[in-house]
C-alpha cells in the first residue's frame, strides 16, 4: 500500500499548478465569473477556456495519443483534475462529450468514429448533449419510447427527450432509442450519434431553478441519420451505456473532491474574516472536511484499482451517492453561514447562490440517490429485487 | 501511488480469517504461528518489522470475529517490551505476555511518583498495563497486580470495564519510548471498529434476506434496502479512512525526517477520529434496529459487538472535539492539511 506520489508526479503537479496560476483569467474569481456575464458570454468563455486547456496539454490526459489525448496514466489524470478543482477552475461544459461519448466511442466505436469524434471533443469543435431521459422514462430508463427504424439504409428517429442538459447549444446528441420492440426492454435499445442541426429536431429550453437555461426538451420528428450513426452493437445500447457510464462518471469526481474542498475553505475563511463563526458551524465544517478527505481516499482507491485493471462496477454508485450528498451539505452550510448576504451582489454570494440551487439537482440526475441505493443493496449486498419489473 | 493491499497482505488477511473462524483454545498459538505478535517487532529482535497496514488487517479481522481483546496493545507494545526485556522476547513473540492499554486515561509524573486514573477494559486479561505518560513520547508499563488491587471496580470487571487509580513510586514502572503511541493505538482501535462494523452489516444483510414478512424477505422492501445501502456507504468510508491513516503513519515512519509526511499522518488520524467511531457505532445501532426483537436480546451476537463498539469509541474521544480539531486544521492558513493536494495547502 503506497499513498505517495513519485518525484515526477509531484513535478507534474507543480507544473499544472503554475500553469493554472498564470493562465486562469482574471475575470474568473472565487470559482465564477466576476463581474457576472450573460449566459451566452459565459458559454463562449467556457469554450475558449477549454480550448486553451487543450492547447496547453491538460485535456484528455489518459486518452490515447492517436485520438488527440495525452497518453498519460490515470494518476496523472487524478493530479490534473485535483489541481483544476483546487484552483476552482471552470468545470467542463462538454462533460457529456468527455465523460460519456468519447469513452463509449473509445470502447465500442469504429476506428473511423474514434478518429473523427474524439479529437473534435478535445478541441471543443463538437459539444455534446445526452438524449436519454424521456417524460415517462426517468429512473426507469428502459421505458423509453423514442424509436429508431431502419429504412433504405438510413435510420429514422421519432420521439421526445427531456431534461437534456446543454441541448440548446450542443452540436451533437448521443441518443438512446428503441430499435427492437419485440425483445425485453433492456435488450432492444441502441445508441446513435445525431447532429443537432439535422432537420426535424426541435429544442425547447427549460429554465432551471438556478435561474439559468441549462436543460431542455428535445423533439425528434422523422429525423434521418446515416447508418454509420450507430455506436456499438445494435440492440446493446443499454449495456454499453451502463458499463461505460459507471466507469467514467467516477473519474470526474476527482475534480469535484478538490473543487468542493475549495468551496468549503472559501466558506470557512469568509466566516473567520467576518467573525460569523460559532462552534456549531466550526464542528459542521470540520465534519464535512473529514468527509471530503475520505472522498479523496475513495478517489485514490478508485484510481489505484483502475490502474491495476480491476473491474470497476458498483463503486460508481457509492461515489455518486457520496459526492452528491456531500455537496448538498456544503451548499446548505453556505445558506446558513452567509445568511441574508446570500442575496448580495458579491462574488461569494453569486457563487454560493449558484452552488445551492444547482446542487439540488445533484441527488436527482445521473441516477437518483434512491436508484443508487437500489443498485448498492441489490448488486453489492445481494438483497432481493422486490416487485419492480426486471429486464436485465 | 497504489492505495490497495498487496497480494501478501491479502494472504495475511485470509490466514487470519481462517484462524479466527476456527477460534478456540489454540487461537493465540495459531496467531503466534502466523507471526502476528512479531509484526511490529524489529527483525533483529525476531520480528518481521512490518507496519500498521498489516497490524490494522489483524485488528480488522479480530474485530469481525469479536475477539479484539487486547490484541492492539499486544502488537504495539511487543517491540518496546522486547527492547526493555530481551530475556522475555520468546514469550512476547508467542503472545504469552499480555499488555492492555487503558480505554482512557494517562499517567503523569508527580515528584517521584506516577499517578493517574485509568479506565480499563477487562483488566483481568493483562500481565502489564501500558499507559501513555502525559507530555512525553513515553509509555509506562505497570505490572498488572499492583494498580488493579488498588483500584475501584466501577462496573463488573469481567463484563465491562473498571476504573483504577494509580499512585505508585516511579521505580515500580518500566518506562519505554514509543513515538505517537496515541495515534497508533487509535488506528488499531479504529481498525477493530471497522471489522466489528463490517460484521454487524453482514449479520444484518443475512437477516434481511432470511426474515419473511408479508410473504417476502423483509430485505425486498426499499425502506430497509436503503438503510442497508447507506450503512454500506458508511462502512466503505470507515474502511478507507482507517487504511489511509495506517498507510500515512507507515509512510511517516519510513521517512522520519520528513515534516510533511509526519503532519500528513497526524491529519489522517484526525480525519479518522472525526468520522470512524461515530459511524461504526451508528452501524451497530442500525444493525440492532434491522434485527427487530432478536437484536435486543442479551444472547444474540450483536449485543457483544455493540458493547465493544461503544466502549472502543468512548476511549477515542468525543467526535465533536475531533470535528473542531478538523476545522482548525482545515481552515487555518498555516496548518498543513493532510491529504489535500499540495495546491490546496498553498491556496490556503
Amino acid at each position: 500500500m503506497d499513498i505517495s506520489f513519485t518525484p515526477q508526479q509531484q513535478a507534474y503537479r507543480a507544473q499544472v499548478r503554475s500553469w493554472l496560476a498564470a493562465n486562469l483569467p482574471q475575470t474568473w474569481m472565487e470559482g465564477g465569473l466576476w463581474p457576472a456575464m450573460s449566459e451566452g458570454e459565459e458559454q463562449a468563455f467556457f469554450i475558449d477556456w477549454e480550448r486553451r486547456l487543450y492547447a496547453a496539454g491538460y485535456s484528455g490526459i489518459a486518452w490515447p495519443k492517436a485520438y488527440g489525448g495525452q497518453g498519460r496514466d490515470a494518476i496523472d489524470d487524478l493530479i490534473v483534475n485535483e489541481e483544476l478543482g483546487a484552483a476552482s477552475a471552470p468545470e467542463s461544459i462538454n462533460t457529456i462529450g468527455r465523460e460519456l461519448v468519447a469513452p463509449i466511442i473509445l470502447s465500442v466505436g469504429t476506428e473511423a468514429q474514434k478518429r473523427h469524434f474524439v479529437p473534435r471533443i478535445l478541441r471543443m469543435e463538437d459539444t455534446w448533449c445526452q438524449g436519454f431521459s424521456e417524460p415517462n422514462a426517468g429512473s426507469d430508463l428502459a421505458s423509453i419510447k423514442t424509436r429508431a427504424e431502419r429504412r433504405d439504409g438510413r435510420w429514422i428517429l421519432r420521439g421526445q427527450k427531456i431534461w437534456t442538459s446543454y441541448a440548446h447549444f450542443a452540436s451533437h446528441c448521443i441518443l438512446l432509442a428503441r430499435t427492437n420492440i419485440d425483445v425485453s426492454p433492456y435488450k432492444g435499445m441502441s445508441l446513435f450519434i445525431v447532429r443537432m442541426d439535422t432537420p426535424g429536431i426541435e429544442v425547447r429550453p427549460i429554465r432551471h431553478i438556478n435561474g439559468l437555461c441549462h436543460f431542455n426538451q428535445v423533439f425528434f420528428t422523422d429525423v434521418e441519420v446515416d447508418e454509420d450513426s450507430l455506436i456499438g452493437p445494435l440492440g446493446r445500447g443499454w449495456n454499453v451505456a451502463v458499463e461505460v457510464l459507471g466507469f467514467e462518471r467516477a473519474t470526474t469526481r476527482l475534480y469535484r473532491q478538490a473543487r468542493f474542498s475549495e468551496e468549503l475553505r472559501a466558506l470557512a475563511h469568509h466566516a473567520l474574516r467576518t467573525e460569523t463563526i460559532n462552534d456549531a458551524l466550526r464542528a459542521e465544517i470540520g465534519s464535512i472536511a473529514a468527509e471530503l478527505s475520505i472522498m479523496r481516499c475513495h478517489n485514490m482507491r478508485f484510481i489505484s484499482r483502475m490502474s491495476s485493471g480491476a473491474h470497476i462496477g458498483e463503486e460508481a454508485s457509492f461515489l455518486k451517492l457520496l459526492w452528491s450528498s456531500l455537496h448538498q451539505k456544503i451548499a446548505r452550510l453556505a445558506v446558513e453561514l452567509l445568511g441574508p448576504e446570500l442575496d448580495a451582489i458579491s462574488p461569494i454570494a453569486e457563487r454560493f447562490r449558484r452552488v445551492y440551487f444547482t446542487s439540488r439537482g445533484e441527488t436527482v440526475y445521473a441516477g437518483s440517490s434512491q436508484i443508487q441505493r437500489n443498485i448498492l443493496s441489490e448488486r453489492v449486498l445481494g438483497l432481493p429485487r422486490g416487485e419492480r419489473r426486471s429486464g436485465r | 501511488m497504489n492505495f490497495q493491499h498487496s497480494p501478501e497482505q491479502d494472504m495475511l488477511r485470509a490466514s487470519l480469517a481462517g484462524t479466527f473462524a476456527r477460534g478456540g483454545e489454540g487461537t493465540v498459538a495459531a496467531l503466534a504461528e502466523l507471526g502476528v505478535f512479531g509484526l511490529l517487532v524489529a527483525p533483529d529482535r525476531g520480528g518481521s518489522g512490518l507496519g500498521l497496514v498489516e497490524a490494522a488487517i489483524v485488528l480488522q479481522e479480530a474485530g469481525k470475529a469479536g475477539v479484539g481483546g487486547s490484541l492492539a496493545e499486544a502488537l504495539l507494545m511487543a517491540d518496546p517490551l522486547a527492547r526493555a526485556m530481551p530475556d522475555r522476547s520468546a514469550d512476547i513473540l508467542a503472545g504469552k505476555l499480555t499488555v492492555i492499554a487503558p480505554v482512557s486515561g494517562t499517567l503523569r509524573q508527580v515528584g517521584s511518583r506516577m499517578r493517574g486514573a485509568l479506565t480499563l477494559s477487562r483488566p483481568e486479561s493483562g500481565d502489564w498495563i501500558a499507559a501513555p505518560i502525559s507530555g512525553v513520547k513515553q509509555v509506562g508499563l505497570l505490572p498488572f497486580a499492583g494498580p488493579v488491587a488498588a483500584g475501584r471496580a466501577r462496573i463488573d470487571a469481567t463484563a465491562d470495564s473498571c476504573q483504577v487509580s494509580v499512585d505508585v513510586p516511579e521505580s515500580d514502572i518500566h518506562v519505554v519510548a514509543v513515538d505517537a503511541f496515541g495515534d497508533r493505538l487509535a488506528i488499531l482501535r479504529c481498525a477493530e471498529l471497522l471489522g466489528a462494523a463490517e460484521h454487524c452489516l453482514a449479520l444484518s444483510v443475512a437477516y434481511l434476506k432470511d426474515r419473511q414478512q408479508f410473504g417476502q424477505p423483509i430485505g425486498a422492501n426499499q425502506a430497509l434496502k436503503h438503510i442497508a445501502a447507506d450503512t454500506y456507504l458508511s462502512l466503505e468510508n470507515i474502511r478507507v479512512a482507517v487504511e489511509y491513516a495506517a498507510a500515512a503513519r507507515d509512510a511517516a515512519d519510513t521517512t522520519p525526517d520528513d515534516e510533511a509526511s509526519r503532519a500528513a499522518a497526524t491529519d489522517a488520524v484526525e480525519v479518522m477520529l472525526a468520522y470512524v467511531p461515530r459511524a461504526a457505532r451508528e452501524i451497530a445501532e442500525t444493525a440492532i434496529h434491522l434485527h427487530g426483537g432478536i437484536g435486543l436480546t442479551w444472547e444474540y451476537a450483536l449485543n457483544a459487538y455493540l458493547r465493544r463498539i461503544v466502549r472502543l469509541g468512548m476511549g477515542l474521544g468525543a467526535v465533536s472535539s475531533h470535528q473542531l480539531a478538523m476545522f482548525e486544521r482545515f481552515a487555518e492558513p498555516s496548518a498543513a492539511t493532510c491529504d489535500m493536494p499540495e495546491a490546496q495547502r498553498g491556496a490556503a
